[in-house]
């Protein structure tokens, strides 16, 4: 046990040597992986803030339900009488008088509104069901609609449906791109470590003769091939810290032209640290396929 | 300590170095490996340590049986073997010492128990002033005196040598042979390949003649 961590530490130290012997191999690998690793974690940012975006919406959708100007008060009665049922949470009777005077009020419409000669707004109600799922929504929209004296109902979470469904999009996207980038990273570290091994063939020879395991002559390897996938993280890390740099000014700027306080938001703790281990395990994966090749190659030509 | 019994090495092409080989070497023993080059000298020594697989018949090296050993466990048979080679096989990317230190690492030992016995094994073979250096740097009788540290440093029962003189003018190698000659009465098995005659009469010993494969015992 005592060997075994002894051991550990030697092929830690020992590969941390080669890194920093090699800096300038090691700088443009970890480059490499680092341009690699920032572009699917660069969408999974984005989209990340989108949906920040789409979760600044009204939380609880609702259904705008607009009557006809000539409706006869039974319909009316009826209709208010239908949405005191149970599957309704909460319904609001917006008079088209209240909804000329907000209309006025809120929006800078004044001009217009000051220039019309009689009131083009129908009353409606707002109502928010009680179950808030797509397809619950789509049916208590579709039941009110067909109700006498409705001309029209509307369902306000529809364009954030559409969002939400491309976002969804999205984020198979990244998962696509993370594999692809995967394999990739896989590629680049085994790479770098068959490099190594090639140029270490005369050690790993020789420490066979002196009766070396397969695990010892694999150890220092598979150490330099995780640090490198680690360092690839960090590299990403900080392609992805440039880019939100460069980005923060006018991404807010556009916000403030929209009135909006949106703020690119960092990635988490977690997602970092999610991220790391990822490279950290592909560097090794990589690096444990091309030391078991590339061993075989060596002793083969012996 | 090891036992030939009907050692045939084939390789692939046809070449038939050691045939139907009968050989038992005792533990402490000290035996030197004559024959032209290309007798099958070197064979007989990797197959001891395992390099070399028999093609038929068996040899058991203390008490394992070569043919059938598995891979896993060779590394282990070779740490309580030492091997000196003609062309020294060191490591130039690091110095004396460090080769010297290789095997005690392979083994796993406390690193600071192993430098100082490596230090001590450097001293016996008389380089403890340029334990610092570069292999590179040492003259060719100091690098296989350095070789021979590596060689002895795991404190191996048996010690194989591969023309350990070979390269060596006259002076160095009477200096390697007595060296070996001390480890020889420190109770090490020793197995020397050499065609060096005047080595061989200096130090006694056993005398196996490998001519075309096959194995005759000379008189000492």
């Amino acid at each position: 046990m005592i060997a075994w961590l002894r051991h550990q530490k030697h092929a830690f130290t020992s590969s941390l040597r080669r890194l920093a012997v090699h800096p300038v191999a090691t700088l443009l690998t970890a480059l490499a992986m680092g341009v690699a690793i920032s572009l699917p974690s660069g969408l999974y940012l984005v989209l990340g803030n989108l949906n920040q975006l789409a979760g600044n919406l009204p939380a609880q959708p609702e259904i705008s339900v607009f009557l006809d100007a000539d409706v006869s008060s039974a319909h009316k009665q009826a209709l208010a009488a239908r949405l005191k049922q149970t599957d309704i949470a909460h319904a609001r009777l917006v008079l088209k008088d209240e909804a000329l005077a907000a209309l006025s009020a809120s929006q800078d419409l004044s001009d217009i509104t000051a220039g019309l000669t009689q009131n083009p707004l129908p009353d409606a109600w707002v109502v928010q069901p009680e179950d808030t799922s797509r397809v619950s929504l789509a049916r208590i929209s579709d039941e009110l609609k067909k109700m006498p004296g409705v001309t029209e109902t509307h369902l306000d979470s529809q364009w954030a449906d559409r969002l939400q469904a491309a976002l969804a999009i999205g984020h198979t996207g990244v998962w696509v791109l993370a594999g692809l980038f995967a394999i990739a990273l896989l590629a680049i570290s085994g790479n770098a470590i068959r490099a190594q091994v090639l140029s270490r063939r005369d050690e790993i020879h020789v420490s066979r003769l002196i009766g070396a395991t397969n695990h010892y002559i694999r150890r220092p390897f598979l150490y330099l091939g995780a640090l490198q996938g680690l360092l690839g993280g960090l590299a990403a890390g900080g392609v992805l810290a440039i880019a939100g740099w460069m980005l923060h000014a006018p991404v807010e700027n556009l916000a403030g032209l929209y009135g909006s306080a949106f703020q690119l938001l960092p990635p988490t703790f977690t997602e970092i640290a999610l991220v790391l281990g990822l490279t950290t395990l592909s560097g090794w994966l990589g690096a444990w396929i091309s030391v078991t090749r590339t061993l075989g190659q060596v002793e083969a030509t012996r | 300590m090891i036992h030939f019994s009907q050692v045939t090495k084939r390789y692939p092409g046809g070449h038939e170095a050691l045939s139907g080989v009968n050989l038992i070497i005792e533990q402490g023993e000290l035996v030197f490996l004559t024959g032209h080059s290309g007798a099958g000298k070197s064979t007989l020594l990797k197959l001891i340590a395992a390099i070399e697989r028999p093609t038929s018949g068996s040899l058991t090296v203390s008490g394992q049986n070569i043919s059938r050993l598995s891979s896993r466990a060779v590394p282990y048979l070779r740490r309580n073997i030492g091997l000196v080679f003609q062309d020294h096989k060191l490591l130039f990317d690091r110095s004396a010492i460090e080769n010297v230190v290789l095997p005690l690492d392979i083994a796993g030992l406390d690193r600071r128990e192993s430098l100082k016995r490596a230090r001590a094994v450097i001293d016996k073979v008389g380089l403890l002033n340029r334990e610092k250096a570069n292999p590179i740097s040492l003259s060719g009788g100091e690098q296989q005196r350095l070789c021979i540290a590596r060689a002895l440093v795991g404190r191996p029962a048996l010690l194989l040598a591969d023309e350990p003189t070979g390269n060596l003018d006259a002076g160095y190698a009477a200096d390697i042979m007595s060296m070996f000659r001390d480890f020889h009465r420190v109770g090490t098995t020793l197995l020397i390949a050499t065609h060096d005659d005047r080595a061989i009469s200096a130090l006694g010993g056993r005398i196996l003649q490998l001519d075309h494969g096959k194995v005759e015992e000379l008189a000492a």
